[in-house]
Order: structure tokens, then sequence, then C-alpha cells
């Protein structure tokens, strides 16, 4: 496929999304399912592909994830909560002093809880990256149960509001024209651009090449530690800003909100796209939301047909059926949905011409069948 | 040819608890030298290379490249009370750089068994070790703002793809490349971190007479296009006699021989180490 039709399919696409998107909006009241989905999977994508530049590309498999949304979510909370609401919201134990009069605006809140949760990634990872595959799950599954349960600590409170948790974080807000609901795209977008940029350059390459072959990495010269250190970092700085993007879309955050299942649904969501695939993490993102939060809502809910009684259906039954689909995708289609490929249009060409050439073949095949009937 | 030491490796020794892996190994290659390690199974040639490119810290012993001081060390701690092998007491410093540096400072190698970049294509493996030598940041490098760089590495990589003759399967996955191509590609790999010595570890392991014979022009004739010096291991005898300057032979981690080919095949030490003799 040549370079310019591939930038006109790319320009089609994108703006084909575009007006989706906007439509999604446009043809929808505020209080729709599809605009919740999609403003959930958007940051669920960007938590997913954060945790998949880690685990996938650079082979790194961390379980650490809830607890750098949680700093960057707790980060965001703590700056930005209105001043002449702080009150209400540390009613049990006062606030601490230096953040009486402190509200800042989100985007910068924003930029400092992925700054946040990078430093924290940079504190620890001087420890826990010198450890190999399941410890390094270990060490990090450590530090995300510490992180939720200091920010539940009673010596915290005057910051993070021990147990009670933070509320009234302000929400997406119209940015001039545009409406709020798509402000969690554009972050997302803008983020998402980036980590593609990055692992398509020559430090992503070196992070491949981690992943491959330590040992050759280290011997072609790429220095381990230095390029560990940079993908924790990098992958907890997105982390951080999922989380805050979290916060800004629940308005409200407990120790709670960021349990260890958190990090398994973000696993997830990063195994069924494809570890190593972010497009397949995007894909996936969107997919694990919808069937979660909306498709399977059918389930849980009591149903007659006539007078015979659906059995089963009762609340909590759809995640019993997310389980199975996810075992069954785990068992059949280990890959995921675009393995340690990303999308292309050449991908997208071979695929739809090797499918001709098989119908071709297989109607050559149905004619000599035929032939032979003939005669 | 001038005179000049590109390695020299000074009494490494290297224990694995109890186990004298390598003992008291002294080389040295000259620029532009071709040099072989040879010696049966276990005699600990292998380690020696490991050594070499930092991987191993040696209990004891040196290794300089070009004049400078790579790895250093001597026996501390535990080892100083099990240390059973010679010179203590010589070295006195601990520098031990990680193979990253020692290979950004001229050292390529490659891997007896194969350690190819395996899901990656045969390009990205070449372009990878080009990463060593990139001037550019992390965030020079994600935002595009070395384009010049990143142009040139990749028609560098193309260059190496094309004298290797690898340029035809340049999109396809690296293990899916044969055997042999494997072994070339790993080559190039080494070659593309623009190293002024190369270690071959058993380059000719698992090929026929006519393909390691190919292979032993092909490092003759690498070694003068790049300018390199050359440090291999290889078990073929015929290979090994037919492009070695010097030869060093290594048995239970010593060196029981080192000269010219000619001198090696007729010394009764190392005809006994490969065949062994009747008592």
């Amino acid at each position: 496929m040549e370079k310019k039709t591939k930038r006109i399919c790319s320009v089609c696409a994108a703006a084909a999304l575009l007006v989706l998107l906007i439509l999604s909006y446009t043809a929808t009241g505020t209080t729709s399912m599809l605009r919740s989905v999609l403003q959930l999977g958007a940051i669920y994508a960007l938590a997913a592909c954060s945790m998949n530049l880690l685990n996938g590309f650079t082979g790194l498999f961390s379980l650490g994830q809830a607890g750098f949304m949680a700093v960057g979510a707790y980060t965001f909370a703590v700056l930005t909560i209105p001043v002449n609401k702080k009150a209400n919201v540390y009613y049990l134990y006062g606030v601490a002093d230096g953040l009486k009069n402190l509200a800042l605006p989100s985007w910068l809140g924003l930029i400092i809880a992925g700054l946040m949760a990078a430093a924290f990634a940079a504190l620890i990872g001087a420890a826990v990256l010198r450890l190999k595959s399941d410890y390094f799950a270990i060490a990090t599954l450590g530090f995300a149960e510490i992180v939720r349960i200091c920010v539940a600590s009673s010596p915290l409170a005057r910051v993070t509001n021990g147990s009670l948790g933070l509320k009234n974080i302000p929400g997406f807000t119209d940015l001039g024209f545009i409406p709020a609901y798509f402000v969690p795209f554009i972050v997302v977008t803008v983020c998402l651009v980036v980590m593609f940029l990055l692992i398509d350059c020559s430090f992503g390459r070196a992070f491949k090449a981690i992943r491959e072959d330590e040992i050759a990495a280290e011997a072609m010269g790429i220095n381990l530690a230095k390029h560990k250190t940079l993908s924790f970092v990098i992958s907890s700085f997105f982390a951080g800003i999922a989380g805050a993007l979290l916060a800004m879309y629940l308005g409200a955050v407990q120790s709670t909100t960021f349990p260890l299942m958190l990090t398994y649904n973000i696993l997830l969501i990063v195994v069924i796209g494809g570890m190593g695939s972010m497009t397949g993490s995007i894909i996936a993102a969107f997919l694990v939301i919808a069937a979660k939060e909306w498709w399977l809502r059918v389930l849980d809910v009591e149903t007659y047909i006539g007078s015979f009684h659906v059995p089963f259906l009762r609340t909590g039954f759809r995640m019993v059926v997310f389980s199975i689909v996810l075992m069954v995708v785990v068992l059949f289609w280990r890959q995921g949905i675009m393995g340690q490929k990303e999308f292309s249009w050449d991908g997208i060409y071979n695929r739809i011409k090797s499918l001709k050439t098989r119908k071709k073949g297989a109607n050559i095949e149905k004619a000599n069948a035929g032939g032979g009937v003939n005669e | 040819m001038s005179n000049q030491n590109v390695l020299r490796v000074c009494d490494a020794t290297m224990q694995f608890g109890g186990v004298v892996a390598v003992d008291n190994l002294n080389l040295e290659v000259n620029k532009g030298e071709i040099i072989g390690l040879i010696g049966p199974n276990g005699a600990g040639k292998t380690t020696a290379f490991n050594v070499i490119t930092g991987v191993y810290t040696p209990t004891n012993g040196a290794v300089e490249f070009n004049g400078e001081r790579v790895v250093e060390n001597h026996p501390q701690g535990k080892m100083k009370e099990m240390y059973r092998g010679q010179n203590d007491g010589k070295y006195k410093d601990v520098k031990v750089l990680t193979p990253d540096k020692i290979t950004k400072l001229g050292v390529a190698r490659t891997f007896q068994n194969i350690r190819l970049f395996k899901s990656l294509s045969v390009f990205d493996n070449v372009l990878i070790a080009k990463h060593t030598n990139m001037k550019a940041g992390i965030f020079a490098d994600t935002f595009r703002l070395n384009r010049a760089e990143e142009n040139r590495m990749k028609e560098e990589t193309m260059e190496l793809l094309r004298i290797l003759d690898l340029a035809e399967h340049k999109d396809d996955v690296a293990t899916s490349l044969p055997y042999g191509k494997q072994r070339h590609l790993e080559i190039a790999r080494a070659l593309a971190t623009n190293p002024k010595l190369l270690l071959l570890d058993e380059p000719a392991a698992g090929m026929n007479p006519q393909e390691s014979d190919d292979l032993m022009k092909f490092v003759a004739r690498i070694r003068d296009d790049f300018d390199l010096s050359i440090l291999m291991i290889e078990h073929h005898m015929q290979v090994v006699m037919g492009v070695c300057e010097r030869i060093y032979v290594l048995d239970y981690g010593a060196l029981i021989a080192e000269g010219t080919p000619f001198e090696i095949q007729s010394n009764p030490k190392v005809i006994e180490a490969y065949l062994g003799v009747d008592d």
C-alpha cells in the first residue's frame, strides 16, 4: 500500500471516529449509558496502555497499577477540591494547614498527579527493579496495597481524609467551545499519542529488546537499569493521569476505589487486547467496559418469559458470565485480539487480500468439484 | 601489523564456589588479529568470554580494553578464604563495568546459543543495536526532534543488512530465518554497535563443513571491511586452523598452550587434552 493511500485512510478513519464520538454526544442524553461507557472506556484504555507499556513492551510484569492510579487520583483530589467545599469534605478530621487555601486548576492537577505517580515509581523502582519476574510482580503488588492502606490511615487523615475518602472533586468542565463530555477523550488521546510515539522510537525498541532477551539486550549496549526505570516511571506517569481522570469521572475517591481487583481488571484488558499491542489494549478497554457495565446488565434482571421464570438471572449473574467469557478468551485465544501487532492499514489490506484469495481458492475447488460431477 | 593491544586479559581467575572455571588466564589480542580460543567441552571458554564482557565479575584479575582497565577484582569477603587461584594480592582495585558499558567502549559479542530478539523483525534486531551509540535523549527521541539521527541509524542498518546478505529478509521475523542466517544476523547485530573487538562464541556450531568454510571466509572479510580484531571460540579444528593467526588452548580453565596453528597442531599437551593418551 502506498504512503498516500495510507494517509488518506488514516484521515478518513480519524474523521469517522470523531463524527461517531460527536454523534454519541448529540444523540444521547446526559444519563445515557453510552456516554458513561465511552468515557470510562477511554480512561481504562489509558490505564491499560500504561500497564501494557511496562508489562507487554518492557516485559516487566507489574501488579502495582492500582497503587499508581491511587497516587494520581488522590494527588489530584487533594490539590483541586474547591476551597469553599473543603470544610464540608474534611468535616471530621479537619484539613491540613497547607491545603486550606489551595485549589489548583484541573489541568495543573492532572500533570502534578502524573508527576507524583512517576516520582513514586522512581523511588520504589530503584529497589524493586532489581527483582526479576514473579518477585517483581509481588513487590509491586505490595506497593499497591501499601498505598491503599496508607491513604486510609489516620496519620494522613488531614490530607487524604482517612477512610471517608474525598468528594467534591471537580469533574470535567467545558473547555472553551468544547463541551465537558469531550475533555477526557482529549486528555486520553494526547497521552496515547505520546505513548505511540514512544514505542515507535529507538527507546521503545530498546524496551522491546529487554522484553525479548535481557542478556542479549545488555550485550548490545542497552543499559538495563536505566531503561527499566524509564519504562517504569513513564508507565506510572500515565497511570497517575488515568487515576486522576477516574477521580474526575467519579467525583469522589476512597481507598476502596483502588483495590487489587482494579489492577486485575486492567490486566485482563491488557491480556484480552494482547500483551504488547497498544491498539489491542484500547479496543479491549472499550469492549470490556461496555460488556461489564452495559451489555451484560440484562443478565442481572430477573426475567419472566410468559410465566416461565428464566433460571439464574439475578443481581451479580453478569459477573459470572463475564468471568466465563474471560476464561474462554484466555484458554482459546491466548494471543488476545491483536497479539503483539499494532493496527496498520497494511495489516488490514493483507487480511482482506488473503480472504479474497481464500474465497477464490474455494470457488476454484467448487468449480472443480462441479466439473467432477459433470464428467 | 602494529603491536598495539586491543584486549589484554591479565591473570583472570573465575571461581564459582569451589570450582575454578577459569584459572589464571592471560590473553592478548592485537589490532587486526583473528585469535582462536579452543579447548574441550567445559574448559571455560564461554566463562572467559563472560568475564571479558562484564557478565561475570572475575574472582581475581583484570581485563584491559585499548589500554583502559574495564574490569578488575580481587578475592573479597567469603571468597578470601575459599580462593584457590593464583596471584592473590596482585590486584587491589574493584572495578566492574556492566556489559552495556563495555559494549559502548567497543566490545561486541555473539552467543553460543543464538540469542536474537525473537519476535522482532530482522531489521529491528539490527536497528536496536544502533541504540547504543544514540545521542538523543528519550524526550527528543519520542517527539521526533532527532529525525536526522534516526534516519542515519536506519540507513546504516540497511547498509549492514546489505553487506551481510540479509537485505531481502529485512521484514521477516528473526526466528523464521534458517539457522545459518540467524548466525549471520547475530554478527550483523554485533557489528551495528560499531565495535573494535568482536567476540564470536562458536559461530560455526551446527554448520556443515561447507557452511563453516564460508563462515570463516566471511569472518576474515568483515575483519578487513570493519577494521576489527576478532576473538573467537570454535570447536571445529579445521576452521580455527584455517583462519586464526594465533590460538589459545584452554583445558580445565587453565591455558595449556598458545601459538600459531602449526605449533598448536603438534603440541603434545593439546593432543592429550583433545584425544586423551594411553597410560
